[in-house]
């Protein structure tokens, strides 16, 4: 122990302080960063030669203070967590927003939607009370209101999964981008920490970006991410690899590019795929909410309204048909489609737009003004059965919606406690941060004062010692 | 819990706006008047609603129905008061006839020409046409616009019967044709209808000498065709009657339906205003504590 030794003991607490100062700074920077996680210095004494040797003795007194590592402090059970959390909050979101689109298309309840035409027009055969044509016109003109009406709902939900496939591709895309960039960070760290780059705070900070890219990649597609090596963190989507180290793949969607072309596939194609490879991945996330609304929701209700026109068209067709013209020709089929396939409620079509061609009468074979027949038609709106089940769809995309909003609000909680959970351990707390400060800062003063200190006794040493008698 | 300034701002933030969208809720339900908008506010009352709404178009369709069969057994009842006037004066001509038309066969001959007259009436009252489609009120469901031709034969078509749905499941006929207002002809069994009939009056009256006991006999069937042409226009009066009620009970149907649409889909003004000042209180509330929490930190106190 020489009184040099003491010197760099001090020089090293000066710097050890000053090293921690600045992290501090950094942090009370970063107060307000997102995805900034707080950093700390790790103050390490530096103990004796802990081999004892029969040359190398230890001294009492050991040497000092380190400040190698600056650590990010983050709870990785948490981060994991929140990745999962974020992720089935982007999907439900998605999947809300869908039903709640889906509930505009619908246009119920009100006087501008499918129910209301379909009462008109199920009431207007009543009106028709004779011979005169007016009354006819306004029938079929009803039941023409009741094709466009199926027909603009089932556009809108066309477009609405246009729409939606567009948006997964887009998705997608930025899912590629945001790994390539992932890759590219766990590379630079990698080449940091091998190079040491722990006791500087520059892999904390490379760390910090690359995980909140995960975050981001967690939102859209659902990835997951577990620690690799080198402070390196692989991504995966549903078991299948997306980032590795610092290799990337891609994904890619596929399948079939019309709402119609789905609904007539059986299993469907369409579905998020490795580019290359080819494998079908389960995705979550945004792209997940978006899948589900293209495979699931959008074709479901779809269905129910084609199902709907199906019923629209047997009911009026047999109606129809069972009754006969003014003239005592049999009457014939109203609705079907422009090219004889089977009706849907984009294709469901008037077949006629003579408004002699409704069999209002029940009298075969003569001239008649008979609109019995008229009369029977305005009855099967309540008696097939079409009305209720129209109800019945409309109902269930209530509460599908609603059941879908409440889940998204319990997951926004649930997400919002983990972020809060995840904050209270990696955010920056200006008042600790100022504690820190003053403690650093008197840590730094005293090893000042330590300095002068020793500089005293060493002016004294060498000026005042050996000068007896001068 | 280690709690940092940001999570508290994230939490005044979250809690900020919690408060404002329960505010905009009820802004909204107050601005538009309206609960239920969309079927998922209440996927029960949304049912409810539609099928509400379905009545309604229902009920006005009826209202409709009614004020059609109004019409048309207005149309009738009157058709059948003036025709039964007209059978009222052949039957006092006939009985002068029979008193005076054998003695005078110029008298006789005079009374023939007004029945004639009269049967010409007769058969214009039975050709009424309905206002609204101008098909023959008589008629049953002709295709033409007469229900006698000129020689007074009978041209409508009988056995489909003409109805009206007044009622979800009530249905009335609002017709009387020409068979069972004023007879058929037949000569196989004998019978004639009131036009046929008066014809034979006619013909007889100016006749002469008059035929007394054909007469007479035709003096019967003339009351018979009376009682005929009653029990028709009391039936036209019992199934008016049964129009008025149903019109009656659509009118009180009417207003049920439309309170109950209001109940389940027009907002309840005095519990949304209620509701939103509290929410407004609120909303002030987490602001004021926002900006006394987020305010300080140590560096307020070192100096």
């Amino acid at each position: 122990m020489s009184a040099l030794s003491s010197l760099n003991t001090a020089t090293r607490a000066l710097m050890a302080q000053q090293r921690a100062l600045d992290v501090t700074g950094q942090n009370v920077a970063n107060a307000n960063t997102d995805g900034y996680s707080r950093q700390r210095v790790d103050l390490q004494s530096i103990g004796a030669n802990t081999v004892p040797a029969i040359f190398a003795k230890s001294s009492d007194v050991s040497g000092g203070v380190s400040a190698d590592s600056v650590t990010r402090i983050r709870d990785a059970f948490m981060e994991n967590r929140a990745l999962a959390e974020h992720a089935t909050s982007a999907q439900l979101t998605v999947q809300s927003d869908a039903y709640t689109q889906i509930e505009a298309s619908f246009r119920e309840p009100g006087n501008t939607g499918l129910q209301y035409a379909m009462d008109t027009m199920w009431g207007s055969f009543e009106d028709v009370t004779g011979n005169d044509e007016a009354a006819r016109s306004t029938a079929l003109q009803n039941v023409a209101t009741v094709v466009s009406s199926l027909n603009t709902t089932s556009a809108a939900l066309d477009q609405q999964w246009s729409q939606t496939r567009e948006d997964l591709s887009a998705t997608l895309d930025q899912v590629n981008s945001t790994a390539a960039q992932v890759a590219a960070l766990n590379k630079q760290i990698q080449a940091a920490t091998q190079a040491g780059g722990g006791s500087d705070g520059s892999v904390n900070t490379l760390a910090d970006r690359r995980d909140a890219l995960v975050l981001s990649l967690a939102e859209s597609i659902g990835a997951t991410a577990s620690v690799g090596t080198d402070g390196m963190v692989d991504v995966t989507i549903g078991g299948s690899t997306l980032v590795s180290g610092s290799i990337s793949t891609k994904v890619a969607l596929s399948g079939e590019t019309s709402l119609r072309d789905l609904m007539g596939a059986s299993p469907a194609a369409l579905a998020v795929r490795t580019d290359p490879g080819g494998t079908k991945l389960r995705v979550g996330g945004t792209a997940g909410g978006q899948l589900a609304v293209l495979t699931d929701i959008v074709p479901e209700y779809q269905g129910k309204l084609d199902g709907i026109a199906t019923q629209v068209a047997a009911a009026l067709n047999g109606g129809n048909s069972a009754g006969y013209l003014s003239d005592g020709t049999a009457g014939g089929a109203l609705l079907g489609t422009a090219d004889g396939s089977p009706i849907t409620a984009a294709s469901i079509a008037l077949l006629t737009t003579d408004p002699a061609k409704l069999a209002v009468s029940a009298v075969a074979g003569a001239a008649s003004s008979d609109t019995s027949n008229a009369q029977a038609m305005a009855k099967l709106g309540s008696s097939n059965g079409v009305g209720s089940a129209y109800r019945t769809l409309v109902t269930q995309l209530g509460v599908d919606s609603a059941v879908s909003t409440q889940s998204l609000t319990i997951q926004t909680t649930i997400t919002g406690n983990v972020d809060s959970a995840r904050q209270s351990v990696s955010g920056v707390s200006i008042d600790e941060e100022m504690t820190q400060m003053m403690a650093f800062q008197h840590g730094y003063q005293a090893a000042a004062r330590m300095i002068t200190a020793m500089d005293e006794v060493l002016d004294k040493l060498i000026n005042s010692t050996g000068r007896v008698g001068l | 819990m280690r709690i940092t300034q940001r999570s508290l701002t994230a939490n005044s933030i979250t809690g900020i706006n919690n408060n404002l969208a329960a505010l905009t809720k009820y802004q909204n339900q107050l601005s538009t008047g309206k609960v239920l908008t969309k079927p998922s506010d209440s996927p029960t009352d949304t049912n409810k609603s539609m099928q509400t709404r379905s009545g309604l178009v229902a009920l006005d369709q009826q209202t409709r129905n009614i004020t059609d069969a109004t019409a048309r057994l207005k149309q009738a009842d009157s058709a059948l008061s003036t025709m039964q006037e007209l059978a009222r004066r052949v039957q006092t001509l006939t009985t002068q006839g029979l008193n005076t038309g054998s003695n005078d066969a110029t008298s006789s001959a005079a009374l023939g020409t007004e029945v004639t007259a009269l049967r010409e009436s007769m058969l214009g009252i039975a050709n009424t046409t309905v206002a609204s489609t101008g098909q023959p009120l008589f008629g049953g469901v002709a295709a033409g616009t007469v229900a006698y031709d000129a020689t007074g034969a009978y041209v409508g078509t009988d056995g489909y019967p003409v109805t009206r749905r007044i009622g979800d499941s009530e249905s009335i006929r609002v017709d009387v044709t020409g068979t069972e207002a004023f007879g058929t002809t037949d000569t196989a069994a004998g019978t004639k209808d009131l036009f046929a009939l008066v014809q034979g009056i006619a013909d007889k009256l100016n006749t002469s000498p008059v035929d007394v006991a054909g007469l007479s006999a035709d003096l019967t069937a003339l009351q018979a065709a009376q009682d005929r042409l009653s029990s028709a226009q009391s039936l036209v009066g019992a199934r008016a009657l049964r129009v008025d009620d149903a019109a009656g009970l659509n009118t009180d149907r009417k207003l049920t339906l439309t309170a109950q649409l209001g109940a389940l889909e027009d907002v309840d003004i005095p519990r949304a205003t209620l509701e939103l000042s509290a929410q407004q209180v609120g909303y002030q509330a987490a602001l004021s504590v926002a900006a006394k929490a987020l305010q300080p930190t140590l560096m307020d106190f070192l100096k």
